[in-house]
């Protein structure tokens, strides 16, 4: 008799017939589970922060500010100024403004006059809302005071870290550098979500209820002008600035890249500049590029001028001058 | 009763329209008295915080110093106020070109102007309340950019142009005014060059570079004065 080897029935076990899972099999596929549970809860955390009412649904829906409309931005405005009193005390005034049409501002900064003491760096977090408190935690000014051998402008060998008994040291010579807000800003371009962008003065800022903190500007930034704000600002009531502009000094959310805006609350008012009005040296020329009679343009028609990495091709606005 | 429901119903719907409006107008009239913003150029013209603000906050720009970094001394009390005639003593004592010995006044200073070493090169040899001029004429005290100028002159010439000096107040005039530093507010004219000061302290940016390690300077970074 034949066998038909459709007809043998090979001894399976029960096991093999009803593939149960095995312990590796289970941990693995628990593990992976975690991990997208994990996810899915990392992914809906926003909702949390909706919850707690640290954002409000307003905030997850809002628009681009330039396609925001002038009543909802008032709205936004108003809502971060009662954010900014829940939180510390202080109703501040939150304004937008406008660029002013025909001007173009223009900055110049005395290397002869700079002595380093860091005076401007100071005014710019009192000027911005920034945490001063603890010495470990003054991190956000916008100027970063550079302290340069003498005899080559070598950023190489330059140090922001100094923190001698007295400055000006011997052999030493000192450069603030800044935002310098340049005209081929390499910052604006690889924004991915276009959260930064250059206003017709020349101003170059970031909507930071726009801005997603992936930190590619700051990767282009030639000047390392642009800082990470890794957490909320300390500040008691009597530290507010009130004078605040929604692109600008407003208090910013965590984990958005900030940036000097010339100050644009005060200078598109008219006024100088937080850190030129405390420079003890005068070493800081602010004013409008497009105005023939303007300090700026004396500067740049009369004085020695450096343009700071000139070969990378950013045309800043910013500009270092000699006296000598 | 006379009045119908309809009556009630009308003067019901006036009545809400009637708040409306009131509320309407109320909050737009708080939203004009909150829109002038602080305004540091004219600091007792601080517009006053609205009743429902507490007084809190860098209310007009107090937070920036401005201060003129020469310490007060000398011509600095006239501009205090403290108004003294110097010829009270000076017509008494004959004009002296050396500063050369101990005098019973003026033993604080210490003249380092370069090679301008001596009084009368500025001081007015007959009215000591005066500056003097290249022909021996006076230049008031409040001109004192005028008499530096007879050196310094292409200093002058940037100083005029806003350029030497710091500059506070509007950079755009049609908003407002700038105020200029005189010469001696920032430089002591018997000792012009600026005196080192103290920095600031360095900023801790990025969080992880707080101590740099092989940073270029032998002290440590941290600073723990006041901030």
């Amino acid at each position: 008799m034949n066998h038909d080897p459709q007809d043998t029935v090979s001894p399976r076990t029960i096991e093999q017939v009803y593939k149960p899972i095995d312990r590796r099999t289970f941990l693995k596929g628990s593990a992976v589970a975690m991990v997208g549970v994990a996810g899915l809860m990392a992914a809906l955390k926003p909702l949390l922060a909706l919850e707690s009412g640290e954002t409000t649904l307003d905030d997850l829906l809002q628009k681009h500010y330039r396609e925001l409309k002038p009543e909802d931005l008032k709205k936004i405005m108003a809502a971060l100024e009662a954010k900014t009193e829940k939180q510390y005390g202080v109703r501040p005034t939150i304004r937008d403004l406008k660029p002013i049409p025909g001007v173009e501002f223009g900055y110049a900064l005395n290397l002869t006059r700079c002595i380093g003491c860091r005076k401007c760096a100071h005014a710019c977090l009192k000027e911005n809302n920034q945490s001063r408190d603890d010495a470990q935690d003054i991190e956000m000014s916008y100027i970063r005071v550079l302290e340069m051998n003498k005899g080559a402008i070598n950023l190489e060998t330059s140090s922001v870290y100094y923190d001698p008994e007295t400055v000006p040291q011997k052999g030493k010579y000192y450069m603030p550098a800044q935002c310098h807000q340049c005209r081929q800003s390499p910052c604006t371009k690889v924004c991915p979500v276009q959260a930064t962008w250059q206003e017709p003065d020349g101003v170059v800022v970031v909507d930071y209820n726009w801005c997603i903190g992936c930190r590619y500007c700051m990767a282009a930034c030639p000047y390392d002008a642009r800082r990470f704000n890794y957490k909320k600002p300390s500040l008691t009531k009597d530290q507010i600035n009130p004078n605040q502009s929604y692109l600008s000094n407003r208090i910013r959310p965590k984990g958005v890249v900030e940036k000097c805006t010339f100050c644009l609350h005060r200078t598109r008012d008219g006024k100088y500049p937080a850190c030129l009005e405390v420079c003890p040296t005068g070493a800081r020329v602010f004013g409008n590029l497009l105005d023939p009679d303007s300090e700026i343009n004396y500067i740049l028609n009369n004085k020695r001028v450096y343009v700071l990495k000139e070969e990378v091709g950013t045309l800043p606005r910013f500009y270092y001058f000699f006296d000598k | 009763m006379s009045t119908s429901p309809g009556k009630i119903r009308m003067i019901l719907a006036l009545a809400l329209c009637a708040t409306a409006g009131v509320i309407l107008l109320a909050k737009g009239a708080g939203e004009s008295a909150a829109a002038p913003a602080p305004d540091d150029a004219k600091l007792p013209d601080v517009a006053r915080p609205s009743a429902s603000q507490p007084v809190t906050g860098l209310v007009g720009g107090t937070h920036l110093d401005k201060t003129p970094p020469r310490e007060t001394k000398g011509l600095d009390l006239v501009k205090m106020g403290w108004t003294y005639n110097c010829m009270e003593c000076h017509k008494l004592f004959p004009a002296k070109w050396h500063y050369d010995r101990p005098m019973n006044e003026h033993k604080d200073l210490k003249l380092d102007h370069g090679n301008n070493r001596f009084c009368l090169n500025c001081h007015h040899p007959t009215n000591r309340n005066a500056f003097v001029d290249y022909d021996g004429a006076e230049i008031a005290q409040a001109n004192v950019v005028e008499l530096c100028a007879k050196c310094h002159g292409t200093t002058y010439r940037d100083w005029k142009a806003g350029v030497h000096g710091r500059q506070n107040g509007f950079w755009d005039a049609d908003k407002g005014e700038k105020t200029k530093l005189k010469c001696i507010q920032c430089h002591d004219p018997h000792s012009p060059k600026f005196k080192a000061m103290a920095p600031l302290a360095p900023l801790r940016y990025p969080p992880r570079a707080a101590h740099p390690p092989g940073a270029d300077h032998s002290e440590p970074a941290g600073h723990t004065d006041e901030p």
